[in-house]
């Protein structure tokens, strides 16, 4: 009884300092304002370890920490070090301490100007660890050990600041805060970064990402019939009924995310030119200027769409997929179209100007948020197989006509996630299929899942544009094709019609 | 109709060979008239030759009116008057009688509709280099149009000269006098490079932008002494610039000044607009990516890519920038140094003006506003002015010799070693020590004592240094270049004795 006192108090506290940092996060104003402060500490992955180490139960039955520290995101401190190599040139290039700078810090660890960071938890030389994705601990550290944590609501348990993963919006928001990049919280990469060294930033797709850590959790729907009828109740139904639907939700996010950064971005530059001179490149698409001149070249064949050709886009491989997305939601946005006031603005000069970016950057917001909302609802029921069905057509279709080979990664992602868990193709064509999109856009992860042992140390970025046979773009196109004919009989509830003799 | 025609064009010949001297009366021509004085000062359109027609084609005299049999087009077989064929060679052995033909072609087609500039063929952009259109002159007829760049292109419009350049009289008349009939001389390598400059530099009216090359036009890297060897020759070299014995390095280093004056103009010009639009507030093509190099941009993202064949680091220019010009501050420096252009008190060298220009342009590349374009302005007239004076200065040398020893290059390369690094760099030291008298066996008209020194050895090394620089098969970028083996490639060409001074 004490105990759900306690708990109620904390909830009371919490959700006062909520309502006092409202929006702080979001919509922050850039340049020389101090970056929003959490309203909670750091505790440490090390006290996280003592429980999340082994089977402990149901809500942390998968050996977390073995899985963490085969994760990536466990070293990504290390790249700070000035022992690292390629550290160390980039620290030269630059006339920079990567340790002791705020955009660095800020996606290798947490930021070390919080205040409350705690030297002895040891938290700067955790990589990305526990609380980095799952929000700081000190509020939650307590609570969520109590029977009844499972009982609240996300929205309860975020006024104690841990963050919801389970919905694939909040999922993408926090992966991509780093793997895109975010304005407000200085996770920003520039493109003299990446010119001193840093690893291009492929295409993200947060489920092949997720597994590609090594995943330390499990879907809702893999748990006790028990457990989940109690997280029904909780209102976890925003996880999404499959990898597929997140996946779909996801590059959804990051289309928006993309347009969101250059926006943030510009108003930046627009109060802060000294910091953050316009145009930054990094938040262009890579491969619209680095690309091999090859003959033939498939960059001329892809074509320029509404761009004037010559003049850099904003990142491009969400849009194929957001367009399946869009098309599975049951809505007749087209994405060009969708993007075409920022490609107006992109189109009076090279690199657009702040002034229009930072204007016409929002439009885009209402028909994502709708389409969004339609995949969330998608159920594990007996409509789920038809809607993957469905949306693995129009993947395959998009990826036999795609121009680009970051595009073409992220729909392979999204194909990989429907085939494996659709069963309407036999399951050797399925296998031969994933096969051999994995060998030809290297979407395999360098770090093997858990609880494969670590394997031969393979960086992390050769999962990038670098190691795509950045050539063939026709092959690539090749690979989409998986004819219905290999596809078993439709299920019943579609109509067959016969076919005229 | 056609042997007629012939017939009539050697019956006027020999008429006009009647007249002995300026004086004598003309066989053609009215009683009063006093040859070709008469004919030059007056000329057909004032109407003194009552037996000459206005030209149907007034406006613009294609070349089949140069390209009869019994004129410029007669047999190459057995044939040792080379004008007599000249138009024979253009027609057969010369790109540029092609010139507007390729604008029919697919890829023509598809960069016009990309442009939205309609049909290629139509296009004025286009019609500017690959037809005789140009902004004086009206619109053409197409079947004037057809032939591409023709006779007139270089020799000049041929309206008011055309019917009289084959009487001997014409032989009497200055320069000027010709060129006041629209004739446009070729009697020096001066002349000539200025006449291919407009397209194959470009100039305020006719530009390769870099909407243009990613639309799919090739890049323009324009090096006369080698545009001039390769291309067909269609004229009897005795008694032309080409028996000069210095012919070759004075076709290289006058072709560079001439050149870089043009280089440097374009940039004003397209400062200038720039300029212009920004106060306007229209749309604008600033930063130009056409002025800087191709491949800081365009290569792969990887540890193979170009870039990361640069040894010696990220210092110039600084991570993430692009290099200006590298093909032209290359040539630049070359021409300092090989054919030793001395500097007026008071000004600047060619090479130092060039890199004035990097500095300016390189740091904030990609940021337009008045002040630094102002600046750009100031330092591009600044080179004009250099070059001009080059130009000047190399006219007035009774003999142009061209300093390639190994010493002098290799001091050129350790002084600024970043801007040896470039493939076009490497490609411009390639094209002096050919044009310095080293050079293939097909170089314009070798000196005997230079045709003895350059042995075959060192042809053949030369030769294999050339085939070191080219792409590899299906690139159109040296992937794969590496300056070190570069430098140490040309050391190892042995030098003739002669063009060590």
């Amino acid at each position: 009884m004490s105990l759900n006192i306690r708990i109620a108090s904390q909830l009371i506290a919490a959700f006062i300092v909520c309502l006092g940092t409202a929006g702080v996060g979001r919509a922050a104003p850039p340049g020389d304002e101090p970056l929003p402060r959490p309203a909670f500490r750091y505790t440490g992955a090390d006290l996280c370890v003592k429980c999340h180490r082994s089977e402990q139960g149901e809500w942390c039955d998968v050996a977390t920490t073995a899985a963490w520290r085969h994760d990536a995101h466990s070293r990504s401190h290390e790249a700070l070090s000035s022992d690292n190599e390629r550290t160390r040139a980039m620290e030269v290039a630059l006339g920079i301490k990567a340790a002791a700078t705020a955009s660095c810090v800020a996606c290798h660890t947490h930021p070390v100007d919080e205040p409350a960071v705690d030297e002895e938890t040891n938290v700067l030389h955790a990589g990305i660890s526990c609380e980095t994705c799952h929000g700081a601990g000190s509020g939650y550290l307590d609570p969520h050990m109590q029977k009844s944590w499972r009982f609240l609501s996300s929205a309860e348990k975020e006024a104690f600041g841990m963050h919801d993963l389970r919905n694939p919006v909040a999922k993408a928001k926090n992966c991509l805060s780093c793997h895109l990049g975010e304005v407000a919280t200085n996770r920003i990469i520039t493109h003299q970064m990446y010119a001193a060294g840093h690893p291009p930033l492929p295409a993200f797709e947060m489920e092949a990402f997720g597994a590609g850590m090594g995943r330390h959790w499990k879907r809702v729907w893999e748990k006790s019939p028990q457990i989940q009828e109690q997280a029904a109740k909780a209102g976890y139904e925003t996880e999404g009924a499959c990898e597929l639907s997140r996946s779909l939700v996801g590059s959804l996010v990051a289309l928006q995310e993309s347009v969101h950064l250059a926006r943030d971005y510009a108003a930046a530059a627009e109060t802060n030119a000294k910091d953050r001179p316009w145009p930054e490149l990094a938040v262009y698409d890579c491969q619209a200027c680095h690309h091999v001149l090859a003959v033939p070249s498939w960059r001329q064949e892809a074509g320029y769409g509404q761009l004037v050709p010559g003049r850099p886009s904003l990142v491009r491989w969400p849009r194929r997929l957001a367009a399946v997305a869009f098309e599975q939601a049951g809505m007749a946005t087209d994405v060009d179209a969708l993007l075409s006031p920022v490609v107006g603005v992109l189109n009076s000069r090279p690199f657009g100007t702040a002034d229009g970016l930072r204007r016409v950057a929002e439009d885009s917001g209402r028909e994502i948020d709708q389409a969004i909302e339609a995949l969330v609802r998608w159920r594990r029921d007996e409509t789920l197989a038809d809607r993957e069905r469905v949306a693995i057509e129009q993947i395959l279709a998009s990826g036999q006509n795609v121009g680009d080979f970051e595009s073409a990664r992220l729909l392979a992602w999204g194909l990989i996630h429907g085939l494996s868990s659709n069963a309407d193709w036999p399951e050797d064509v399925r296998a031969r299929k994933i096969a051999e999109l994995t060998a030809l856009l290297a979407l395999e992860f360098p770090t093997p899942a858990y609880p494969s042992p670590p394997a031969q140390e393979k960086p992390f970025w050769q999962t990038s544009l670098a190691a795509a046979p950045a050539t063939d773009i026709g092959r690539v196109r090749a690979a989409f094709e998986l004819p219905s004919a290999a596809r078993k009989p439709a299920p019943t509830v579609i109509e067959v019609i016969p076919t005229p003799r | 109709m056609e042997a007629f025609a012939a017939a009539l064009v050697a019956l006027v010949t020999i008429a006009c060979s009647a007249a002995e001297s300026p004086s004598a009366p003309c066989a053609i021509c009215p009683p009063g008239a006093v040859g070709p004085a008469g004919h030059a000062a007056e000329g057909i359109s004032a109407g003194i030759y009552p037996g000459m027609q206005p030209d149907p084609l007034a406006n613009g005299l294609g070349v089949s009116s140069c390209g009869t049999v019994s004129c410029h087009g007669g047999p190459k077989a057995g044939n040792h008057d080379v004008q007599s064929f000249a138009f024979t060679i253009w027609m057969n052995d010369d790109p540029h009688s092609r010139a507007y033909e390729v604008l029919h072609e697919p890829r023509s087609q598809r960069m016009a509709r990309l442009l939205g500039l309609g049909e290629a063929h139509r296009a004025r952009e286009c019609l500017a280099c690959h037809s005789m259109q140009n902004e004086s002159r009206g619109p053409l007829p197409p079947e004037v149009l057809a032939d591409g760049v023709g006779c007139g292109s270089c020799h000049g419009d041929s309206t008011q000269w055309q019917q009289i350049h084959y009487l001997p009289d014409w032989k009497r008349l200055s320069i000027a006098e010709r060129e006041a009939l629209g004739y446009r001389d070729l009697g020096s390598v001066t002349t000539r490079v200025n006449n291919c400059i407009p397209c194959h530099v470009g100039d305020a009216s006719q530009e390769v932008n870099h909407d243009l090359i990613a639309a799919g036009h090739p890049r323009l890297s324009f090096e006369f002494a080698a545009y001039q060897r390769l291309w067909p020759r269609h004229w009897t070299p005795s008694g032309k610039v080409e028996s000069q014995p210095d012919f070759t390095a004075r076709s290289w280093a006058l072709g560079q000044a001439a050149t870089l004056e043009a280089v440097a103009k374009l940039l004003e010009v397209r400062a200038e607009r720039a300029t212009a639009d920004l106060a306007a507030e229209r749309p604008h093509r600033w930063p130009e990516f056409a002025e800087f190099d191709c491949y800081a941009c365009h290569k792969a993202l990887g540890p193979r890519s170009y870039t990361a064949a640069h040894a010696g680091g990220f210092q110039n220019p600084f991570p993430g920038q692009p290099s200006w010009q590298p093909w032209y501050v290359s040539a630049s420096r070359l021409l300092d140094v090989a054919a030793a252009t001395t500097t007026v008190p008071g000004t600047r060298a060619v090479g130092a003006s060039a890199v004035d220009i990097r500095r300016v342009l390189e740091p904030d590349w990609s940021v337009t506003d008045k002040e630094r374009l102002d600046r750009v302005l100031l330092e591009a007239r600044g080179l004009a002015r250099a070059a001009r004076q080059a130009t000047r200065e190399l006219e007035s040398r009774d003999r142009i010799v061209l300093d390639v020893s190994h010493d002098r290059l290799d001091a050129l390369v350790a002084d600024a070693p970043p801007e040896w690094r470039f493939w076009d760099a490497a490609v411009q030291t390639l094209l002096v020590m050919e044009a310095a008298g080293g050079g293939p066996a097909r170089i314009g008209v070798w000196r005997s004592d230079q045709r003895q020194a350059a042995t075959a050895d060192t042809r053949q090394a030369l030769e294999e240094l050339r085939d070191s620089l080219r792409f590899p098969p299906g690139a159109d970028s040296p992937q794969g270049f590496s300056p070190v083996r570069f430098n140490r490639d040309r050391v190892a060409v042995p030098l003739p004795e002669a063009v060590r001074p």
